[in-house]
């Protein structure tokens, strides 16, 4: 029925943020490793942002929501019990192709919220530990920004200088200013001068949509084309249906499919899986045997549990002057993070941040940009256009959402992606602690506009197209009952299975994740190769 | 050239898209920017579309003889203005369908964006020249001390 490939010793399921990484340090080490990716290719000088609809894009083939871009390498996601949808992208360099690269790290505090403020768990990993491996992770991915932020102990020189403030950061600066809050150039992974072979960013505005200077960090102008220099084997359009399990309890390898739809086994010695918080929790649950009837190293019951999106509220003002805010990288110009860490009169445990945000082209002016209201019809249009065109600024509040049990990723009972595979549902509920901080940090934000100019502000409490984030599913621990993998990734379960995303992730922090995955993802392959050349001694 | 509308529905659908976005000034109404042979195209592309547009049309004819008596493109402005914000209240999935590609058209057509006082290009290859600004004031933030807990 199926095709055997060749057995390799380290396999890697997944070519995104983590997998790259990790893959990356192992071959520079002398390890042998082939990746599976489910994606292909995509092409930078090929990218809508050449194209005259590019706007258009935003909606279609790169709709960050894999249900409406539909794509082959694409799988559906059951999204209809969360206010929040997931979103991702499947290719070479997996959701780092369409992301913002906003590229904060998590804070020390983010590591230990049960012991500073009783919620959640500590992390069996703590920042101090893991600075060499951020300092070594931007280095690889490139960051600009600026040393001597006040909300982080000092960091190494960034890569390259901010990226450029423009009227809509700057206007934000001096709301912040006003109120005697924190703000900081945002490190983001994107280039502001030539580094590493790669050009400097032109601000041409839509980052979203592909980087066709490779100035902004996606995996696959960063890491996969050192690591397949190195010897990196990668194989794309693989879809992995499921770990296989030997008869001593190990894994085996696994099964995919080509694009094709031809099934393959592919034996390996080790599987490393970095299919991000959603994918990782459904392949686990999909890989089901006499032996691990509830899935894989699912022994704790944790396996798809404690999914942590991030809330994002949308809080937008208008200004009166032209602040130009479709030029620059759309993502974050400045960050504050005057309210991240834990005050409890406000009444809520842990924090938020803003983001800045630029604003938008004229077809998503009109259509009202992601979870916005859009321009209305008729005699009124024209006036509303020129009253928002260029004209605001949104801020981006980002919640840290402990993790619940009940917040979970789960196989749909009937949905299957186009090679019959079950698909993943989850169930998400915002909690009251999130409720209030989102409704603090919402009222925070438009008094922060209004001090920086704004003359009318509207909010979206909850964005529902707002799940970049995908967290907590297979959580790391020290004990079994209560984790599913250790701090090297190895799962509890099965001594030849690791897990190296998102999904290892114990709390959420407030910041986007990427930084610390890969940071977490590169400490993870240096105990891997440690703990093999034990083996061989 | 229509792929998709026949006559009366071209004369319908233009008369529609010309409520939503009117001539004003220098701005052309979407029909006048080519808009009816976008969202034509876009129905010809897809499966879903047609069957959502043959009977949101219809529905809109429909609200038109209660409203005027007469077919929509007979009936005047404002009415027509009125049959539309019912179909927009009523028909939810049909009103953003429509005006979701209407807006499509309308501002991804180099005119239209010229009269916006944009440059009529896409982001790339050229990009955008971005005042780096000024950070000066960075300083009273850093005066201001440490704002991330200390873990032991």
């Amino acid at each position: 029925m199926s095709e055997s490939d060749e057995r390799v010793d380290v396999l890697v399921i997944g070519a995104g943020a983590s997998g790259a990484a990790f893959t990356w340090s192992l071959v520079k080490d002398g390890f042998s490793v082939t990746c599976l990716e489910q994606g292909g290719w995509t092409d930078p000088s090929r990218y809508p942002s050449i194209e005259q609809d590019w706007e258009i894009h935003r909606q279609t083939d790169f709709n960050p929501d894999p249900n409406f871009r539909g794509l082959d390498e694409d799988y559906p996601v059951n999204d209809s019990e969360s206010p929040i949808s997931p979103l991702m992208y499947n290719a070479v360099g997996g959701s780092t192709i369409h992301w913002s690269a906003h590229f904060p790290r998590f804070h020390p505090s983010d590591f230990r919220t049960r012991t500073l403020d009783g919620v959640a768990d500590d992390w069996p990993l703590s920042y101090a530990e893991l600075e060499a491996y951020f300092d070594l992770n931007d280095r690889m991915m490139g960051v600009s920004g600026m040393t001597g932020d006040t909300a982080y102990p000092a960091k190494s020189e960034r890569q390259t200088p901010p990226i450029p403030l423009g009227g809509v950061g700057q206007t934000m600066a001096r709301g912040f200013d006003k109120l005697g809050w924190h703000w900081w150039p945002s490190d983001s992974a994107i280039l502001t001068s030539a580094y590493d072979g790669r050009a400097a960013c032109n601000n041409c505005g839509p980052c979203d949509i592909g980087c066709t200077r490779r100035a902004k960090a996606s995996t696959d102008v960063t890491y996969w084309p050192k690591a397949l220099a190195l010897g990196a084997q990668l194989k794309t359009r693989c879809r992995v249906r499921e770990v296989s399990i030997g008869r001593d309890g190990l894994a085996d390898g696994v099964l995919y499919y080509d694009a094709d739809g031809n099934l393959h086994e592919q034996k390996a010695n080790t599987v490393v899986m970095a299919c991000n918080g959603i994918g990782t929790p459904r392949l686990l649950l999909n890989s089901k045997s006499t032996r691990f009837p509830d899935g894989l190293a699912n022994s704790s019951g944790l396996v798809g549990r404690n999914l942590m999106f991030h809330p994002y509220a949308m809080v937008t003002g208008v200004f009166e002057e032209m602040l130009e805010g479709y030029k620059g990288p759309m993502g974050a110009s400045i960050i504050s993070q005057e309210f991240y860490e834990t005050n409890p009169s406000r009444g809520f445990v842990r924090g938020y941040a803003f983001q800045v945000a630029r604003g938008l082209g004229p077809v998503s002016t009109a259509r009202g940009g992601i979870g916005g209201h859009r321009l209305a019809w008729g005699a009124k249009h024209h006036a509303a256009m020129a009253e928002r065109l260029g004209r605001t600024i949104t801020i981006a509040v980002i919640g840290e959402d402990l993790p619940e049990e009940h917040n979970m990723v789960t196989l749909d009972p009937v949905l299957v992606d186009s090679d019959g595979i079950p698909a993943p549902k989850v169930s998400y509920r915002l909690s009251e602690n999130s409720r209030r901080m989102m409704d603090h940090g919402v009222r925070n934000a438009g008094e922060a506009l209004r001090a920086a100019g704004a003359r009318r502000i509207t909010a979206n409490p909850l964005l529902r197209a707002g799940g970049w984030h995908l967290l907590g599913t297979a959580r790391m621990g020290d004990d079994p009952r209560v984790s599913v993998v250790k701090r090297s990734g190895q799962t509890h379960d099965v001594d030849n299975l690791y897990i190296i995303d998102g999904s290892v992730f114990v709390t959420a922090g407030a910041v986007n994740p990427t930084s610390t995955i890969q940071a977490v993802a590169l400490h993870m392959a240096e105990e891997f190769k440690r703990d093999a050349r034990l083996m061989r001694v | 050239m229509s792929r998709y509308f026949g006559a009366d529905q071209r004369a319908q659908m233009t008369a529609i898209v010309d409520r939503l976005i009117p001539a004003e000034g220098d701005h052309p109404s979407a029909s006048e920017a080519g808009t009816v042979d976008y969202i034509d195209g876009a129905i010809a592309g897809s499966k879903r579309l047609p069957r959502l547009f043959s009977s949101g049309l219809h529905l809109v004819d429909m609200e038109a003889a209660r409203a005027g008596g007469a077919r929509f493109v007979d009936i005047r402005g404002e009415l027509q203005d009125q049959v539309l914000r019912k179909i927009e209240s009523e028909s939810k999935e049909f009103f953003e369908a429509l005006l979701g590609f209407t807006y499509n058209g309308y501002y991804s057509n180099p005119a239209v964006v010229e009269t916006l006082g944009l440059d009529p290009r896409p982001p790339q290859p050229r990009g955008n020249e971005v005042a780096i600004g000024d950070f000066s004031s960075l300083e009273d933030v850093v005066r201001r001390g440490q704002a991330y807990r200390d873990v032991t």
